[in-house]
Order: structure tokens, then sequence, then C-alpha cells
């Protein structure tokens, strides 16, 4: 994915202000990257306040290291690598009930998520989470405005957890098949 | 093709709900196959994707709004930035920030990009959008004699609201907060939603009733912030007089505005509070307060009452000269295949049948309705003749808009004449006449996105008017016109057999999409006649069907400044 080509200008060797100006640029390149970034971090550790600790320390990582960036190289790939080894890191530090072991994350991360028109998917999808019946949304929000866990939710809707948690698993087919039609068809465009 | 007991792992996978077992099952299953890791992005990402949707509200509001707030946020203070950045995402990123020393500039465009919905910047802002506001904050559940104040104030009862006022003139609602809280105002009230767990009491009644998740709601007041604590507390603001606050479970917290302490309150205790002072009250009277079983009790013999009176004036319909069909769906067993045609007279259709289809509740408790789900469910029947005029009146329920057309009323009879009536994806109604056999032959009037989202779920009356002699056809949304245009060249008009909710072409088409026209949602009336009704007779079929009295009266300035 090609980034913001006026970036690409020669670092001069020993100049703290173009050292600075390339963490700058290296935290743009952050920040236009940063949702594909955190929705990595969900799909590995998918506790959102833990995820959104995760990010922060990767965008602190990234600030450090931003003179060994190469400009012009994939950001995002390179800000997954940092995330998966804050992640591995993390886990050994404290061992976790719901974490996936070492072994399948880096089999994971051997297959590349697909990254490309991240604003539009975020849109995409807010018009899919429209489309959803309103028990179906209410749920959805819960979920994922709120970050009420199932348990939670059950108990806001007076609900068994196991209802809800079926619920929220039809919304997400219901939203993938909405997600992938409306792309394909953005990408026929 | 999807692997169900993946899916299954993986969801359980993203709400932390794996057993040890479970999680060794889903990690052989990842390790064993590439589909599966496919998959696992798949499912897994759209968890971070649609938080991200849920929480930014960038694309979700209109373009102009978009724009202002991205030129408010440009001229606005790197404190003040940094505070709705931590309130956007609930983010501690003043400190990584401030750890690594990072510029203003990178702070802003954080910001901005947040915002927007596409890095192409004005022309795209400006651009109309169809989508709407996905903040929401809490639901309108219940209300009984409602009257809001002035026609701005108006909301459906059933309505999904984001932050905004609410004043209410007289009369009670009953609002669940996307938190869990549950709110009874009583009116005359105003009150401003903020965000799901925090409101504003200008003046008026409210009980809140915060179950344990939503432990924190906050209620501002001009006096004091009232933070519940857990469970059930009362807030009473009348002007002129210090603001009471009664618990009547549980805690609550009281902070004035001014320097006086903050206090807990358990059950039991209240306080009048002022700017300067906060005076123990004697008890606490829970009387005092509407229930939420009183107001359950109220709304449903409202319901009861407004359903009979539909009841009898809907058979005035029935004898309607050019009535040809009339369905309400009424008196009917769940097991009848067979819908009485209530038409009387010599033109009136024969009755009707139903092919899949549930039985549900209409527009009040205790009215029956038919429930379209699955893309065979349908009701067809037959309508022979010609007619220079027709009117299509229904009343439904659109719970979603899955295809590009979802069907009203279709018919194919593949000739000149035949006439289609249905919904657009995006909420546009649609009446159209073949003029011709080509492609193009169509006569055509469109409205604009009316059936919105924030629609679905809630009855509305939608109607339809083919006016030969006057060369007119109109499209009518809850009584009101939504568009019109003259007909060049009007034609005689012919159904045939006509559907309702679905759709069987004759000629089948290679592609599905174009083919799948079922309806989702319910319907609980459906009238067709032969003759142009006029704006104020639609109008009239609207006031009497409408499930609710809610009304509006002009707007009376507040007795508080």
């Amino acid at each position: 994915m090609a980034d913001n080509p006026q970036i690409n200008e020669p670092l001069k060797n020993g100049d703290a202000t173009a050292s600075a100006e390339k963490t700058m640029r290296v935290q743009q390149l952050f920040v236009k990257h940063q949702l594909a970034l955190r929705a990595f971090i969900l799909s590995l550790e998918p506790n959102f306040t833990d995820a959104e600790d995760l990010l922060q320390e990767v965008f602190l990582v990234i600030t450090r290291k931003a003179n060994e960036f190469e400009e012009g190289t994939n950001f995002f790939a390179w800000g997954c690598t940092i995330a998966r080894y804050k992640l591995l890191e993390l886990l050994r530090r404290r061992a976790r009930s719901q974490a996936l072991s070492e072994e399948v994350i880096e089999a994971l991360c051997a297959v590349e998520p697909e990254t490309t028109f991240d604003e539009a998917r975020v849109a995409i999808l807010q018009g899919c989470l429209e489309q959803l019946a309103p028990k179906a949304r209410q749920m959805m929000y819960l979920r994922y405005y709120g970050e009420h866990s199932p348990a939670q939710i059950a108990r806001l809707v007076s609900w068994t957890p196991n209802a809800v948690r079926v619920a929220l698993s039809r919304a997400r087919t219901v939203l993938q098949e909405c997600l992938e039609r409306r792309m394909r068809q953005e990408a026929a465009r | 093709m999807r692997d169900e007991r993946l899916i299954v792992l993986l969801d359980a996978y993203l709400e932390g709900a794996l057993t040890q077992e479970e999680k060794q099952e889903l990690e052989r299953m990842l390790l064993e196959s590439d589909a599966a890791r496919r998959e696992f992005w798949q499912r897994a990402s759209l968890h971070g994707w649609t938080y991200a949707a849920a929480k930014l509200n960038y694309s979700a509001k209109p373009s102009s709004e978009v724009a202002r707030a991205r030129r408010e946020l440009r001229s606005t203070t790197f404190e003040a930035f940094v505070s709705w950045l931590q309130r956007a995402s609930r983010m501690a990123w003043k400190v990584a920030l401030a750890g690594a020393a990072t510029s203003a500039a990178v702070l802003m465009w954080l910001g901005i990009r947040a915002l927007q919905p596409a890095p192409n910047d004005e022309a795209v802002a400006d651009a109309p959008s169809p989508m709407v506001n996905t903040n929401f904050v809490a639901t309108l559940t219940r209300g009984s004699g409602v009257v809001w104040d002035g026609e701005a104030n108006y909301v459906d009862i059933g309505s999904t609201l984001s932050s905004r006022w609410l004043r209410l003139k007289s009369g009670a609602v009953q609002l669940e907060f996307y938190d869990g809280a549950r709110v009874i105002l009583e009116g005359p009230a105003a009150l401003e939603l903020i965000s799901p767990g925090e409101a504003r009491l200008d003046y008026g009644k409210l009980n809140a009733r915060v179950p344990e998740p939503a432990h924190g709601f906050k209620v501002y007041t001009t006096d004091a912030t009232v933070t519940d604590l857990g469970t059930e507390f009362g807030l009473n603001r009348q002007p002129d007089q210090p603001a009471k606050v009664e618990v009547f479970e549980g805690k609550v917290e009281v902070a004035p505005q001014g320097s006086i302490p903050a206090e807990i309150l358990t059950a039991g205790q209240g306080v009048r509070v002022s700017a300067r002072q906060m005076q123990p009250m004697a008890g606490v009277d829970h009387s005092e307060f509407l229930s939420a079983e009183e107001l359950a009790r109220r709304e449903s013999m409202e319901l009861a009452s407004r359903y009979q009176r539909w009841r009898q004036a809907d058979r005035f319909l029935d004898v309607d000269p050019s009535i040809l069909v009339h369905l309400n769906f009424e008196d009917q067993r769940n097991v009848d295949r067979n819908l009485v045609n209530r038409a009387v007279g010599k033109r009136a259709a024969a009755n009707a049948l139903v092919f899949g289809c549930d039985w549900g509740e209409g527009r009040w408790p205790g009215k029956q309705a038919l429930e379209f789900n699955s893309v065979e469910d349908r009701v067809r029947l037959p309508v022979p003749g010609e007619f220079q005029s027709l009117t299509y009146l229904t009343w439904l329920r659109v719970d979603s808009l899955p295809n590009a057309w979802n069907a009203l009323a279709l018919v194919d009879t593949l000739k000149p004449g035949e006439t289609h009536w249905q919904i657009h994806q995006d909420g546009s109604l649609e009446l159209s006449v073949r003029v011709d056999n080509s492609k193009s032959g169509w006569d055509h009037l469109t409205s604009g996105p009316v059936v919105t989202p924030e629609h679905f779920g809630r009855w509305i009356q939608l109607a339809a008017v083919y006016d030969g002699p006057a060369r007119k056809m109109s499209l009518y949304f809850d009584g009101r016109l939504v568009a019109s245009k003259s007909v060049h060249k009007p034609r005689m008009l012919t159904l045939g057999t006509m559907e309702l909710g679905n759709w069987t072409p004759t000629a089948s088409k290679a592609d599905p999409n174009y083919r799948v026209r079922n309806f989702h949602g319910r319907m609980d009336e459906f009238a067709l006649l032969s003759r142009p009704l006029s704006a104020d007779e639609i109008r009239r079929q609207y006031d009497l069907g409408k499930p609710r009295d809610t009304t509006v009266v002009a707007s009376l300035k507040s007795s508080i400044p």
C-alpha cells in the first residue's frame, strides 16, 4: 500500500531536526493506520481495554524506533510486527486463560490481514449496523459501544447469557455478509 | 462455505468465553488449516472494525455536520482537543502522547483523521449522504398522555434517540439509556440526553432505576450533579425551588455545584439542594413519582381504547364504493391460509392466500399482523380488471430493507399497465407503471429516502395514488405527501395476480439479486381502491390508524429562564 510520497525525503545524517521531523512523519503514518492496527490487535486480544493499552504501547515503540523505519516500505506490516512482539511479551509476563498460544499466534501472523480502504470499511460497517434488525442492533451497540460483556448485556435486557451470545453471533454473520457484499460493490465501481 | 463449529469457537473466543477444551480445539483447527486461519482473520478483524464503527461517529453524521465539526476542531485549543480525544475514544492518550513529546500538529491530525469520512476533503464532506446518526443514547420505550412542547420537539414513542433535548408539556415517558438506566420523566419537563450514561434535567420530575452494570449514571442540574451508585432515586426540580433528591433503594451521590462537599445518600434519605445549601428532608415519598408499572398500565389502557376506536371506524373502508381489497388481518386464526377480503361491493376481489409468513402482533397489543421473514413469504390475491385510477394504502412495520427492491405490492403481467409499488434499499418509495415492453418502458415516481433506519421497527403508513383523469402520481408517508409528478400519457392499469411482500417474476431473470425482492417486516392492514384518494382522505386514514395519540402543542415560553 503506497503511503504519502512526500514523506520520502532523504534523511540527513546526524541532523537532529531531520530526525525529529522523521519521528513526526512516522507518527503520522501511525495515525493513518491506527484503525487497521487496532483491528489487528483486537483480533489477537479481543478485550477492548487491554487492546487499547497495547495500541498505546505500540505508539510508544514506534515513536522510539521511528528512525529504524524505512520510509516507503509497508508501515502497517511494521506496526503489526511490533504489536505482535508487544502482545507476546505481555502474555509471557502474565499468562491468561483466554489467550491463544504463541505457536498459534505465529501461525496466524503468517497470513496477513487485508487492510485496504480502512475508512471506507468503517463507513460501510456503520451502514450495515443500521440495517440490522432492532434487537440485533441493540445487542451490537451494547457490546461494542457500551463495551458490555455478554453476561452484562444479559442482565440489562433480561435474557440468558447464551441467548445474548447467539444473538451477537448471528448479528456478526449478517454484518460480515453485508460488509463483504458492499466491499465487492465498492471494488467493482 | 462456512464451518459452523469454527464460527462458534471464534465467537466464544471474541467474547472471552472459551473453556479450556474449546480453546484447545480452536487452536488445533487454526494450526491445521489455512482456511481456518483465513476465517479467523475475517471474523476476528470484524470484531475490531465493528468496535471502530460503533465508536467513531464521523461518517454517521450528516456530512455538513462533519465539515462543521472539523472547522471547529481546527480552531480549538490544545487542551480542549486532548479532552475531546479522550472522550471520543476513552483512551489515556494524554499520557502516551505527553511521554512521547508529540507535537500539537500530530494531535491535531489524530483528531481530524478521526472525524474524516475520507482522506479527500471538502468535496466528499459536502456531498449528500444518506447515513444517519449512529450515536444512539437511549430509546423512548413508553408514553402516556404525551404532549410535546412544539412541533420541533415531537418524538415518536419507540424512537431511538441520539443526544438531544426532550421537552414534554404534559404526560409521561419512559427512556431506556443504552448504558442500562431506565428513566421515567413526567411533564412538564425538559431533559437533555447527553450520552448513554448522562442526562441533564432543566426542570421536571424524573425517576431513575439503574441496574448494576449501569452504576454511575449521572443527572446534571444547575444546582447539583446526582450520580447513581445503584439502584433507584427520584429527582424533582420545579421552577424557583431547590431540587429534591430522594433515594428509594441503594445509594446516590449528590455533588452541589458550589463549595459544599458531596454527600452520599442511602435508601430512605432525601435532600433539598440549591447552589448555596443542602438540607436533609424528613423522609422520602415514593408515591410522588410515577412508577414504571403505573406508566405501563396507563399506556396499555390508552392503546386499548385507540385500538377500539380504529376497529369501529375501519369498517367504513369496507363499504367504500371503490374498494377492491381490504385486508385488516383481524379475527383470523393463526392456522388460516385464507385471508378474508373485507371489501363489500360488486368490484371486490376474492379472498387472499397466505404462503409462509408467521402471525405476529400489529399496531396495538391484541391486533393481528402478518410477519414476512423468509424469501418465500408472501400473500397472493387475484385483482382482475382494468383501472383508470388506483390507491394503495397500508400499515406496516419495516424491520430492514435487505434487497435492492423490497416488495410492497407487485405483479408481473409483462403487459403495459403493469403496476409496481416497492421500497428501495435506501428507503425511497417507488410507484411505477409499465408503458411499453422495452426495458426503459416504465413511468416511475420515486421519493427521497423516507423509510430510513430510524423508522425500522415502528409502524408506519404508506400510500400511493395513480390518478388517471388528473394525470397524477403521488406517494405518501405517514399521511404526508412525499413525492408527486404528472403523468404524460395516462393508461389503464392492470394487476392480475397481485403479491404483497414478494414477487414471482414470470420470466426467470439470471441475476438472483434482481429476482429476490422479499419484504422484511410486518403488515397489519392493506387496502386497494379503484379511485384516487385525496391528500385529505389519506391524512384522515393516517390519523385514524396511527398507533398513538401523541400530540404537540404550540411552544409556550417555559417558566424557567
